[in-house]
């Protein structure tokens, strides 16, 4: 009767037409090389580097959103203190900010070029510790094996998960000297090539489009003799929440969570998940067996700078 | 279910053209009806009822004015239908807006706002009211027998090219028709031209200019630059999505047998406010002349109450668009220009002025009007004239530069070309055999059309694409 059916019915027919893909490959190989452009979503920047839109936009209603979040990670911050457990954000630059020498023409709005900073100075005026991964990352920051973000894709390098991991190792350790030790063996892959997730705003054939990433996907084996494995039976002190730049799926080849527990010598949680922004999972997370039946000394909180705008529906 | 969709383009219209082509004519004004209430139940089946209510209540009126007498009763049957059908419209159009506008008023004296519903508006609805409306006038006024045949009258009331979005027609142009129509193979060509014509129009231009248009509108501060690249943006997409849809629909009444009348003669040509409104939505223009400007007395009561009666045409007309004060205040300003006008006119003020001149001159007027008919709400339109008179600096903001596509620009340049192209070309397709354009030069264009809409049609569904954003939350 409200016409749910039939919108139903369309979007399916949308997506089963037979010329779908053909136009979907020939629209976007017409807009890439006629205008150099890539679908709404990202945007194509020089030396085939593609950067999302979501590191360009930009409303008058960020300025509340922010203060939104900050408010919240506050909360979760007492919340977690009552158990006895510290908070830290690992707040993770934007990719334009971090290279924008390759964004050609385009301009990151003004307005957005103290975003990092203020809300990092924000979290630790309201006791929360926040490194700077920024400062972090621009030292470290290089080309080809030591390029921090995937020149196709909207997330980090191995590398620069691991310098991030490095940068928020003393702020943890110096909460918690204590922490059960571990260790661990990094041994790198052979180099593959990878499709980063922005290449589907380019839908052109492959060969065609800006060339994929090549990775060395790292491999963490742990060597002391206690447990088994990144999740053995021992309790883990640190727990990890966060984004796809922390969740252990099929895409991630950065292994944040890995490099966090090579970094501070003990064994990590991942609660992190992917598709659900930042502040979903930690809700999650605090009502979750997982911490119940591992209550965290430690919560690191990998929050992404472009997610800081986004608001996300209330409890 | 909208013509630029699959449903309608692959599934809809040749499962309906093929039906209607094999049917007898006397069957097929049955399964005009049948089509339009499938394709209105398609957006929602429980609003069905409205339309079946709007013209079974319309024919029943038309049977009883017409035994009616001249006289006060039957002038009170006509005010009676008249109401029904405003009623009906400012229930679901306007309902919302006079709540929030009350509330807004009580709010600011301090009461409590009155606790409302939002009413659901009706797709279409302004359309087959304003259909409704002309028949009641034209069996009133005598101009047309009511018609015996609910069935015919029905098919013309919901016929589903005119349905959603016009043109707005009156019955007496189509009642002919029903009853006699001619389908010839060139009738139908035609009217497939104009479809992908109007097709064209509406996917490849006004669809690609749509994201800029929205960007500039939301900036909050505009500058110089922004406002003027977000209003003329908006001004080439509005005429090539609304002509577009009435080519379409145009096309589509071809392809059945029917002759609707033009809706977009060059309006972008005018010289003046005028002349904008002899060409622009031409079917609305002359709904309102006929039914509004003359029942409020037109010409004949004086000086005064002529630019009196332009305006508040106007600004009803206006308010017919939506209900939001910026319709309002969008036909104040064509309805203030058209009353100077005539005044100038007929104190014999108006000199004929180059078209370099005249033609610029009145796009800007039309351009400052469509900012605040496209405007989410006063405020944001008077943010846009700041902008466009420099108060927010004159270069393009850097929120707004990098929304900026190349394609987007060209796409601009084409269609402003376009616009000002198409009434020349129009001219010489009318002189074929002119030094300019031999018959062949016309006939590779028109068959050049086909790519065009099979482009658009790709377009269609790579638009339909939405890559998986995991990464946006």
């Amino acid at each position: 009767m409200t016409g749910k059916w039939m919108m139903a019915y369309e979007k399916n027919l949308d997506a089963k037409v037979p010329w779908r893909d053909p136009s979907v490959k020939l629209w976007g190989g017409l807009t890439y090389h006629l205008f150099g452009e890539a679908r709404e979503g990202a945007v194509v920047g020089t030396d085939g580097w593609l950067y999302t839109t979501e590191e360009f936009q930009a409303a008058a209603e960020d300025t509340v959103e922010i203060a939104v979040k900050v408010e919240y990670i506050r909360q979760v911050r007492d919340k977690l203190a009552k158990d006895g457990a510290h908070l830290v954000v690992a707040l993770v630059p934007a990719k334009t900010r971090i290279y924008p020498e390759h964004l050609g023409h385009l301009l990151v709005p003004a307005v957005k070029s103290n975003v990092y900073e203020n809300f990092r100075q924000r979290l630790e005026a309201a006791g929360v510790p926040a490194p700077d991964l920024f400062r972090a990352m621009q030292a470290e920051k290089g080309e080809g094996a030591r390029s921090l973000f995937l020149r196709t894709d909207t997330h980090w390098t191995p590398y620069g998960a691991a310098v991030a991991a490095r940068t928020l190792a003393p702020a943890v350790k110096a909460l918690r000297p204590d922490l059960p030790p571990t260790a661990y063996h990094e041994s790198a892959g052979a180099p593959v090539a990878r499709r980063g997730d922005l290449l589907r705003y380019v839908p052109v054939p492959e060969g065609v489009g800006p060339a994929p990433d090549t990775v060395r996907e790292p491999e963490y084996t742990r060597t002391d003799e206690g447990g088994s494995g990144l999740l053995g039976d021992v309790t883990l002190a640190v727990t990890l929440v966060g984004t796809s730049y922390s969740a252990e799926t099929k895409d991630n080849v950065w292994h944040f969570g890995a490099a966090l527990a090579q970094a501070l010598g003990t064994e990590v949680l991942n609660a992190a998940q992917e598709g659900k922004g930042p502040i979903v999972p930690m809700r999650e997370y605090l009502s979750s067996q997982d911490r119940r039946d591992n209550p965290p000394q430690i919560v690191v909180w990998e929050i992404p700078e472009r997610f800081l705008r986004i608001s996300y529906p209330k409890e | 279910m909208v013509f630029s969709s699959n449903v309608f383009l692959f599934l809809f219209l040749p499962l309906f053209l093929i039906v209607y082509y094999l049917l007898p004519f006397k069957g097929r004004s049955a399964w005009i009806l049948a089509g339009s209430y499938a394709l209105y139940s398609w957006w929602r089946l429980d609003f069905l009822w409205l339309l079946v209510a709007v013209t079974v209540v319309a024919y029943w009126f038309g049977l009883v004015l017409d035994r009616q007498p001249d006289g006060s009763q039957r002038r009170w049957t006509l005010t009676a239908a008249i109401v029904l059908n405003l009623g009906a419209l400012g229930y679901f159009k306007y309902a919302n807006f006079g709540v929030e506008s009350f509330n807004a008023i009580t709010q600011t004296l301090g009461f409590q706002p009155f606790a409302w519903a939002p009413v659901l508006l009706p797709i279409g609805l302004s359309f087959f009211i304003f259909h409704a409306i002309s028949y009641i006038v034209d069996v009133y006024r005598r101009e047309e027998p009511p018609t015996r045949n609910l069935l015919d009258f029905a098919a013309f009331i919901a016929l589903f090219p005119h349905l959603i979005a016009g043109p707005v027609l009156k019955y007496n142009l189509l009642a002919d028709q029903f009853r006699h129509r001619t389908h010839t193979l060139e009738g139908f060509s035609y009217g497939a031209t104009r479809f992908m014509t109007g097709f064209a129009k509406k996917v490849l231009i006004a669809d690609s200019i749509a994201p800029l248009v929205t960007a500039a509108f939301n900036q909050p501060n505009p500058t110089l630059a922004d406002s003027w690249l977000g209003a003329l943006a908006y001004t080439l997409q509005l005429y090539f999505d609304f002509s577009g849809y009435s080519d379409m629909a145009i096309g589509l009444a071809a392809m059945m047998g029917f002759k609707f009348p033009e809706n977009f003669n060059h309006p972008y040509i005018s010289r003046s406010i005028t002349e904008f409104w002899r060409r622009w939505h031409m079917s609305l223009s002359s709904w309102l002349r006929e039914y509004l400007y003359i029942s409020l007395g037109g010409n004949r009561r004086g000086r005064f109450r002529t630019y009196l009666n332009l305006w508040l045409t106007m600004v009803l007309g206006g308010l017919w668009h939506g209900a939001n004060w910026t319709f309002v205040l969008w036909g104040m300003w064509h309805g203030s220009i058209l009353a100077v006008e005539r005044r100038m006119k007929e104190a014999k003020l108006w000199k004929p002025s180059p078209a370099w001149l005249t033609i610029p001159g009145t796009m800007i007027l039309v351009i400052l009007g469509w900012v605040m008919f496209r405007a989410d709400n006063v405020p944001e339109a008077f943010r846009m004239y700041a902008g466009m008179v420099g108060l927010n600096g004159v270069g393009l903001s850097d929120t707004l530069a990098w929304q900026i596509r190349p394609s987007v620009i060209v796409t601009m340049l084409l269609a402003a070309v376009l616009v000002y192209v198409a009434p020349v070309w129009g001219n010489r397709v009318g002189d074929a055999g002119s030094r300019f354009l031999r018959p062949r030069v016309v006939m590779v264009a028109t068959v050049a059309l086909l790519p065009l809409f099979v482009l658009a049609v790709m377009k269609l569904s790579a638009q339909s694409y939405t890559p998986f954003l995991y990464f946006q939350f």
